[in-house]
């Protein structure tokens, strides 16, 4: 098994503002600037950060709720983040809205996921704080059953 | 600024920008997707990576090739956070050493701002190499 408590991830230029970028397994992410002229190649960092936060809490929420045994049959997070208007431009504010839809997830259960996500796993929640502020949202949308 | 993540199943997420470009999310165990802390790194990468490129464009230097190299260390514990975060910069074209440590050095202190939102709890340091144009 890797070492859990080292990471290496590499970015390679790809002309313009474009690079592609590995991490140790191989898997790659193309970036761009939003600025490029045309389509960008991809999305942008501060896109990917956005990513990060959003990808980290969806994966403890999803996991803490199947512990609870909830019946979540799917899972949306919207994030919006708020820059500082004077460089170097950092969110000042992320906003996080859950969607959670499933058969009679308990609202209460979902909270309680979000707030040990936030407050004790998330990894890159930690590492943002105290920089950005998150803010979290949730709504429960029950399935027919 | 927005995006969107979708759970797909098990522990796989898919990312949405907002002009539409999707990111593949997961655990490592699920294997088909970078976990989200690598792409906090990621995201860091290529922040100061595009400032340097920049840069050194504008400052008429010849950069042919720009590789950006990040190691972390985390904490053994939950959450994990990053406390040592490590940036190789690895340049090739006919450029001027301080002409490169200075835009790096705008980079970091100015125009990044993952280096400036993740700097508060990880202590950042980074060195660079340039190579000649072949």
């Amino acid at each position: 098994m890797a070492d859990k408590s080292r990471t290496e991830v590499q970015a390679v230029w790809q002309g313009g503002l474009a690079f592609e970028a590995a991490n140790q397994a191989g898997l790659t992410i193309t970036m761009d600037s939003p600025l490029a002229e045309g389509m960008p190649k991809g999305p942008s960092p501060m896109q990917l950060l956005l990513m990060s936060v959003a990808g980290c809490t969806a994966m403890d929420v999803i996991s803490i709720l199947e512990k609870k045994r909830q019946q979540v049959t799917a899972l949306e997070v919207k994030v919006i983040g708020q820059r500082a208007d004077d460089h170097p431009r950092y969110f000042r504010e992320i906003e996080l809205v859950f969607v959670v839809r499933g058969h009679d997830v308990d609202p209460k259960a979902v909270e309680r996921a979000i707030e040990l996500s936030a407050e004790k796993y998330c990894s890159a929640s930690a590492n943002l704080q105290p920089k950005s502020e998150i803010r979290h949202h949730f709504e429960v949308e029950q399935e027919e059953s | 600024m927005g995006i969107e993540v979708k759970w797909l199943e098990k522990r796989q997420f898919v990312g949405i920008d907002s002009t539409g470009h999707s990111v593949v999310l997961s655990s490592p165990a699920d294997g088909i997707g970078m976990k989200p802390s690598d792409l906090l790194l990621v995201a860091l990468a290529g922040c100061t990576a595009y400032d340097v490129v920049d840069i050194l464009e504008k400052q008429r230097q010849k950069l042919v090739g720009l590789t950006v190299e990040i190691s972390a260390d985390q904490e053994p514990e939950p959450p994990w956070t990053f406390r040592r975060i490590h940036v190789v910069y690895r340049l090739r074209g006919e450029l001027d050493p301080k002409a490169v440590q200075r835009a790096i050095e705008l980079s970091e202190t100015k125009y990044c701002s993952v280096a400036a939102t993740v700097r508060c709890a990880a202590d950042l340091t980074s060195e660079f190499e340039i190579e000649g144009p072949d």
